[in-house]
């Protein structure tokens, strides 16, 4: 997209579509309120979808408010804008996202690693059954993270249940090309994760459990 | 006709029989999938129906689209969060709150690339300002400070020890020795105070609150900064008539670090009271004893003055959450006995009488008020409110020039303390995020550099 023009800071730039011959901060601190109010629910909604909870999603907000505050050369206009806000809000929390479940992914191999080694004490829970699902995600992990980045957001986002028209603008593609390059991450996700899923079952079998 | 309608796509991939209108060929792999998600429109969800009904192949790719699509999302459920069951809140108040919290980062950002300079004072300060925060209630209300501020005030006026200099000039009064009042600060609730104040009160009592009274200072950017090492720092001193003192022994955690040293110049200041605004703010605080003090008559404005000494922080840390400051000021020169500040009283009020008056307030806790009273020696000590879940005690400092009194704070939680004691004319602190041991080690081992 990048559609930018000069070097000029958001404050001066939008303030009044005159880059440079601002007369007062006032101004273009008016001006900011104003794109922030207008664009806050959106960004806020698709942080609400990707993250789950109102607290992650504001946190990440204000986040995404600043960045488009200190960026240098920002979208001339509102389409642009908007689209601009899409794009860093899904990234944003595409990387909150997978940097939060990596970490779990990872503790929850652990986890695995170590309730093999340790006798099963109570039976609230099937401990085979829990394990199990927890690898499952680990290797979600890992087949995600062996995809391209752009089908690995198509799949968040489109599961996060964001429309086609949203998930166009965050990622920068055409809106009509959405359901073909989604049909095409799906089938590339189910075909790794059940080659993933076997070669495991067959250490698995190997290690004799 | 109808497919005549909709986009390229369709066309290409419907082109309609001239004669019949039937569709002839199948539908893009996209298509699919969006008309599987619902987001085709209503005439293209109609024509791939009619379609799929009739294309058997087309309907084993829908089946085997579908397919993907469920184990993925199937399996991405467990892997994605789950969705908050609490309530997206409104736009418009979700957005305006969320304004004022981006707008407050950025004054605070604008506030500490300003001060970034400055060096460890700032630092210093704001760690302790952060400690008193923190032991302070967090949530005050507006009108809760006020009230809390004026009370500071007249507490100020009556517990000064003024009566023995009643026929100086200025009244001054500088420290020799330290005492703690404990004061439930959010539970400032037992003084009398307004019960129900509406927002509109609020933002009259803050605006009252700036018209209480003038600043003055001759203070300016320039009044502190940061100096290159001991020897700057010293050289600083000795014009003010004083050695740097240095730890002789460190906690271990700050055991080999380089401080950073700050020197701020001597200032002078003062305050203007305006006596009628004072009085109005307190008969809107609605409490009949506050507004009943003895204010003296005839007098519209009150001036406090204030002058500082000049001083050097040594600053050991990472200027962010862990610190240890030694903030030492020299003797004010002609200021008379004691240490640090002087702070001057208007003559024209009575401050035994405004002092009485206070301690009479039916309000005030009778612990406080026995505190108060044990305190001896009224013009030489300085009496420092601190929070009810800090602890206090009584600590003799093995100071330069023998061993002095010194008052020891700590908060409630054993997240920070702080040490004051002087020294013949010369007031030092030590405080930050450090016990009491490693305090009193850092302040038993102080030497001139």
């Amino acid at each position: 997209m990048a559609t930018s023009v000069g070097s000029d800071s958001l404050a001066r730039n939008l303030a009044n579509g005159e880059p440079g011959a601002l007369a007062s901060g006032e101004r273009q601190g008016a001006r900011f309120e104003t794109l922030f109010l207008r664009h806050y629910g959106r960004v806020f909604g698709i942080l609400r979808r990707l993250l789950g909870s109102n607290e992650a999603a504001e946190d990440a907000a204000q986040e995404v408010f600043l960045r488009l505050y200190r960026q240098e050369a920002p979208p001339p206009d509102e389409a642009g804008l908007s689209r601009w806000l899409a794009r860093v809000a899904t990234n944003l929390g595409l990387n909150i996202l997978r940097s939060d479940r990596r970490q779990r992914s990872h503790l929850q191999h652990s986890a695995v690693l170590d309730r093999a080694e340790e006798p099963v004490r109570e039976e609230r829970h099937d401990p085979a059954r829990v394990a199990l699902a927890q690898e499952e995600t680990a290797t979600v992990h890992a087949v995600l993270d062996g995809m391209g980045e752009r089908a690995q957001a198509l799949l968040i986002l489109r599961n996060s249940g964001l429309a086609y028209a949203e998930i166009a603008d965050a990622l920068g593609v055409a809106p009509s090309s959405v359901g073909t390059l989604l049909a095409r991450a799906e089938r590339e996700f189910r075909k790794r994760y059940e080659a993933l899923d076997r070669a495991e079952g067959a250490r698995r079998t190997e290690r004799g459990e | 006709m109808l497919a005549l309608s909709h986009g390229s796509w369709f066309v290409s991939y419907f082109p309609l029989d001239a004669e019949d209108g039937a569709i002839m060929r199948c539908i893009d792999e996209g298509r699919l999938r969006a008309y599987l998600d619902g987001q085709v429109t209503e005439d293209e969800r109609m024509a791939f129906a009619t379609h799929l009904d009739g294309c058997a192949l087309c309907a084993g790719r829908l089946r085997a689209l579908d397919g993907d699509a469920h184990v993925t999302a199937a399996l991405l459920a467990h892997w994605l969060p789950t969705p908050s069951a609490s309530v997206a809140p409104s736009e418009e108040r979700c957005a305006s709150v969320a304004l004022a919290r981006f707008q407050a980062t950025l004054r605070e950002e604008a506030r500490a690339i300003e001060l970034a300079p400055r060096g460890p004072f700032v630092v210093l300060k704001e760690q302790m300002t952060a400690m008193l925060t923190r032991l302070t209630a967090p949530r005050l209300r507006p009108a809760l400070a006020a009230v809390s501020l004026v009370t500071i005030l007249a507490v100020v006026l009556a517990f000064s020890p003024i009566n023995s200099l009643a026929d100086q000039l200025f009244k001054t009064f500088r420290v020799q020795q330290f005492a703690a009042v404990a004061v439930r600060v959010p539970g400032m609730t037992e003084l009398p105070q307004p019960q129900q104040v509406t927002p509109d009160q609020q933002l009259q009592l803050q605006q009252m609150l700036a018209a209480l009274g003038t600043p003055t200072t001759d203070a300016t950017k320039d009044t502190v900064a940061e100096v290159a090492d001991s020897a700057a720092a010293q050289a600083f001193l000795a014009q003010h008539g004083a050695t740097l003192q240095v730890p002789g022994q460190l906690p271990a955690a700050y055991s080999g670090m380089t401080p950073r040293y700050g020197t701020a110049q001597p200032t002078s200041s003062t305050y203007t009271l305006n006596v009628a605004t004072a009085q109005q703010y307190l008969a809107l605080a609605n409490s009949p004893e506050l507004s009943s003090l003895p204010w003296p008559a005839g007098v519209s404005q009150l001036t406090f003055g204030l002058d500082t000494p000049a001083a050097v922080a040594t600053y050991y840390g990472d200027g962010q959450t862990n610190g240890l400051g030694i903030v030492q000021m020299a003797n004010l020169p002609n200021a008379g006995p004691g240490a640090g500040p002087a702070l001057k009283l208007p003559d024209e009020l009575d401050v035994n009488a405004f002092r009485a008056a206070i301690l009479a307030l039916p309000g005030l806790p009778q612990d406080t008020v026995a505190q108060v009273k044990n305190v001896q020696d009224w013009d030489r000590t300085l009496i420092i409110p601190v929070p009810q879940d800090a602890t206090t005690k009584n600590v003799t400092i093995d100071g330069i020039n023998g061993e002095n009194p010194g008052l020891l704070i700590l908060d409630g939680q054993g997240r920070g303390s702080l040490l004051l004691w002087q020294d013949k004319g010369t007031l030092y602190a030590v405080g930050g995020t450090v016990n009491e041991a490693d305090v009193l080690l850092v302040a038993n081992n102080l030497k001139p550099r």
